[in-house]
């Protein structure tokens, strides 16, 4: 090999290294578990503090939405299983009973989710077969 | 009307099925006429995927809604503009524009080389109509547009207002012009493999399709950003969201192709390299098309699970299958022709860009599968947040950046060191002063400032390019600056649209570091009559008012907005409710300049009138934007033909390679 | 479905069958190259444009001060030479290319005296800042140096 190709050789083991540093490293920051609100109820006391992603529906519990303190709380829930999920920030457009979201957050001795992100899904833009409203 | 738009998919299916088989018949049997039939069904198949098309528009813009398609996505309400928009507002209508504009661009492929490329042709003809055949069998057999409901409805139920937004309406088509678009390249790369004519022809045949994807794909994803950031009112453009990232991942392999493509045009070098990249930027829009409709991956995006998923996956496996071993068959001949001369040379800071770019696509591939690949592997699902995005891409990024601004100076082959050296001082003394200046003005925040840092190296290097080139050029042929400056530009439109690209490039980081380091958010509390403070502005909330339109019932807040004591603007965030839909939207009120942008949303509010508002304060977004146009502007101008010029030798090469005799240099 | 349905149907099939099925029945001749000359020609004239492609990003990496005079006088050397070497091979392999051929090796010869005079084959570089300069100046324009004294 000559000597440009042993420096580019150099070159390039450097930038992918960092690459591959970057990528673990970060990875190893900022993840966490994305699990359905079943799993979440079964393994509960294990996850209590842990940094989790939830997916479910908004049941028909009361929803609680203080504008003024931006505090949204309302139960998540999947089948029978249900977490009590406290969000802090502006309330989804979509948000309603019955829609599916996806919280992330941890959940506190008290059992509630204090959620930092709270997502709906856009339903209307693909969805399966619903019926218009005649 | 819909039962000829049907009719005409079922028939376009069975064309295109004709069509692989008997191009490939042709060019095996070497029977001229097959290929030439080949060459028809192609324009058959876009014939009657625009007789679906306009049967699809009829339907809509007569509100026939029979169709179960219709009745979803509009209603009598709709402005016509926005029912003409519905035509792509749901997943059947916009498969069907997506197989359109395949339709269109395969249709365009095969009309431009009706003399070139003979040997290519019939392959690259059979791969276009493989990727037909993926959309018009999903469109045939599980999402039919043309799907009748049991009985018809009075009136439809109306486009998603979020989507009744002009931005949002030429999103979906930009970014289906560039994934589409880099559907041809893949054609040539399969068609050039499989033919054996690996020389660099195939590659300059494709090199404007490249760049017309690239670009349109570039701004579908800017589009979508800014949509985000003006429509859905959380303050941001970016949330490193599964399908905004499935939309930047063919981008960047794209983008890294562009690079490295010169590299092989002037030294014959990286060809399997090439193929690679073409092969996976395709593969990639491909990829990214399923995550977005297949409900895989959950996202703000999210859309139903739909039963798309395997027909994607299968094609997709078999693309990457047959193009993987033709391209293991074709490995011997795709040696390179030279060597690398030094490690100083623009070619191997080409080399070097690719490898940044790969590696962050790597890292988005990453974080965006990791759900899947962990449930895979541990049975659990573990999901990344944006804080992994940011933490790997920025470095990547801001070395990117850096790169580009270093790459100018270094000579093709070898670069000199002395004269490197040289290069170098103007640019960074440029960067040290200005960035200095910031510092003592206040700027602390270190990403930031080596951010800003590069980009002012990089604007410097830029500068420095065309200060010299048009030097250089008066030099030769004299003239005034300006017309120095305009014919320079003009004899290497693909290097110095190329910088205009980069500096667009930059404006996009500036815009980038401003609004993310330096965002301000509040939540402000006020009753009628109450003023805030956020930031340097003033806010003076005086009422709340309800409007009903003809199709939404609003609620707009009027803020006067205050600077230093003067009067600003008057700024009207709304809730609207929306009579078809059952859920409430919101509007964001924005104030743009130069300097910061003021991004207002009403949270809520309560009977007494007392609104919750949150109050944004973004520096510099106004730059992204302006960048992203500085980027349209470079690119029109290195795709923009050069004039054939006169001379010897053009009968041997007519039409084929670009004479561009001893004009410009790249 | 109406009756105008049905006929605009059939009339599309037919139109389409008819489209795509006629050149089957003509007889048409085995081109592969289209209007491209032979391989070999093919191979060579790609090659040509390579090669002058390097002279006139050379050339201008030259003018715009990124390489200076020993490197460009040396690469600029090695390219004329890979360029004479691939003339001659097309002129052995098609006749018909030796004329324009010649003429192209004029321009070339033409090109590169304009350059290296524009460059100043005397005085190549002003000493304080190194821009490349034209034979007979005083000052160099760039940073005004004193180059000649008269």
């Amino acid at each position: 090999m000559s000597k440009q190709h042993v420096k580019l050789s150099i070159g390039v083991v450097v930038i992918v290294t960092s690459v591959a540093y970057l990528i673990f490293s970060g990875a190893t920051g900022s993840t966490m578990y994305f699990l359905t609100v079943p799993e979440v109820q079964q393994k509960l006391t294990a996850l209590k503090g842990e940094p989790i992603r939830v997916a479910g529906k908004v049941t028909e519990d009361l929803i609680d939405w203080d504008v003024r303190n931006l505090s949204l709380a309302f139960v998540i829930g999947d089948g029978q299983s249900r977490i009590p999920v406290r969000y802090k920030g502006v309330k989804p457009d979509m948000f309603q009973t019955g829609v599916d979201v996806i919280v992330e957050g941890r959940i506190g001795h008290d059992g509630v989710l204090a959620a930092s992100v709270l997502m709906t899904s856009c339903p209307s833009k693909y969805q399966e077969e619903k019926s218009p409203t005649l | 009307m819909s039962d000829i738009g049907g009719a005409a998919l079922k028939f376009a299916f069975v064309v295109a099925i004709y069509a692989v088989i008997i191009a490939l018949l042709g060019v095996r049997l070497k029977r001229q006429e097959m290929i030439r039939s080949a060459e028809r069904a192609t324009y058959g198949v876009f014939g009657l995927v625009t007789i679906a098309m306009v049967a699809l528009l009829y339907a809509l813009l007569a509100h026939d809604f029979r169709l179960q398609y219709v009745a979803s996505v509009s209603s009598r309400a709709m402005p016509t503009f926005y029912v003409i928009a519905a035509l792509w507002g749901g997943q059947e209508g916009s498969m069907l524009l997506w197989l359109w504009l395949l339709a269109m661009y395969s249709a365009l492929v095969v009309v431009q080389n009706r003399h070139r490329n003979r040997e290519l042709m019939p392959y690259v003809i059979s791969t276009l109509m493989t990727t037909t055949l993926l959309f018009l069998a999903m469109l045939v057999i599980v999402e039919d547009p043309f799907r009748l409901l049991p009985h018809e409805p009075r009136d439809g139920q109306g486009l998603n207002p979020l989507l009744q937004n002009p931005l949002m309406v030429i999103h979906p088509p930009n970014l289906y012009l560039g994934f589409v678009g880099f559907a041809v390249p893949f054609a040539f790369a399969i068609g050039a493999l499989a033919s054996g004519r690996l020389d660099t022809q195939w590659i300059r045949s494709i090199r404007r399709w490249t760049l017309v994807a690239w670009l349109f794909l570039g701004v579908g994803i800017l589009l979508g950003g800014q949509w985000a950031y003006v429509e859905l009112g959380w303050g941001g453009y970016w949330a490193w969201d599964p399908v905004e990232n499935a939309s930047f991942m063919p981008w960047l392999t794209g983008t890294a192709f562009l690079h490295s493509v010169m590299i092989q045009e002037k030294k014959g070098m990286l060809k399997v390299w090439n193929m690679v990249l073409v092969i996976l930027t395709y593969a990639l829009s491909i990829f990214g098309t399923f995550l977005t409709r297949s409900g895989v991956i959950a996202s703000v995006h999210a859309f139903a699970q739909s039963s798309l998923g395997p027909y994607f996956l299968l094609y997709l496996a078999g693309i990457l299958v047959i193009a993987i071993t033709l391209l293991v068959k074709r490995l011997p001949q795709l040696r390179s022709d030279h060597r690398l001369e030094s490690v100083v040379s623009r070619e191997s800071s080409f080399l070097f860009n690719n490898l940044f770019f790969v590696g962050i696509m790597f890292a988005v591939l990453w974080g965006t599968m990791f759900p899947i690949i962990s449930e895979a592997v541990r049975g659990v699902k573990i999901s990344v947040a944006a804080p992994f995005f940011n933490q790997v891409n920025i470095p990547l990024g801001l070395g990117l950046l850096f790169l580009s601004g270093v790459c100018p100076l270094i000579a093709w082959r070898k670069a000199s060191g002395r004269n490197l050296r040289r290069n170098f001082l103007y640019p960074l003394s440029l960067s040290f002063v200005i960035t200095a200046a910031l510092y003592t003005l206040g700027i602390r925040h270190v990403v930031a400032l080596i951010s800003f840092a590069i980009c002012l190296f990089v604007f410097g290097t830029i500068v420095l390019e065309f200060y010299r080139g048009t030097r250089a050029r008066r030099a030769t042929s004299g003239g005034t600056i300006w017309q120095a400056f305009v014919s320079l530009i003009r004899r290497n439109r693909r290097r110095y649209g190329g910088y205009i690209v980069h500096f667009g490039v930059v404006l996009i980081f500036v815009g980038i570091t401003g609004s993310s380091a330096y965002q301000i958010e509040q939540n402000v509390v006020l009753r009628p009559g109450e003023n805030a403070r956020v930031g340097a502005f003033t806010l003076q909330y005086d009422d709340l008012t309800r409007m009903i339109e003809s199709t939404h019932e609003a609620f707009i807040a009027k803020l006067t907005v205050g600077r230093d004591g003067k009067y600003l603007t008057t700024l009207y965030p709304e809730k609207r409710l929306y009579f078809a839909q059952n859920q409430p939207t919101t509007e964001v009120a924005l104030r743009t300049s130069l300097f910061e942008d003021l991004y207002i949303i009403m949270a809520g509010f309560e009977p007494s009138k007392t609104v919750t508002f949150k109050v944004f304060v973004n520096p510099l977004v106004f730059w992204m934007w302006m960048g992203g146009l500085v980027m349209v502007m470079g690119t029109v101008i290195a795709i923009w033909p050069e004039r054939r010029p006169p001379g010897p030798g053009r009968q041997h090469t007519a039409g084929q390679v670009e004479m561009t005799a001893l004009q410009g240099t790249n | 479905m109406t009756a105008i349905d049905i006929a605009i149907i059939c009339l599309m099939a037919v139109c389409v069958v008819v489209g795509v099925g006629e050149p089957l029945v003509r007889r048409l001749a085995y081109r592969p190259h289209g209007r491209e000359g032979n391989n070999e020609t093919e191979r060579l004239l790609l090659q040509k444009e390579m090669l002058y492609g390097a002279i006139r990003d050379l050339d201008f990496d030259f003018q715009t001060g990124k390489v200076d005079q020993k490197d460009y006088a040396e690469l600029r050397q090695q390219l004329e030479r890979e360029a004479v070497q691939i003339l001659r091979q097309l002129d052995a392999v098609d006749p018909l290319v030796a004329f324009d051929n010649e003429l192209e090796q004029q321009v070339l010869a033409l090109r590169q005296r304009s350059t290296s005079t524009s460059c100043g084959s005397e005085r190549e570089a002003c000493s304080s800042c190194g821009t490349p300069l034209e034979e007979d100046e005083n000052f160099c324009p760039f940073c005004g140096h004193a180059l000649r004294l008269s």
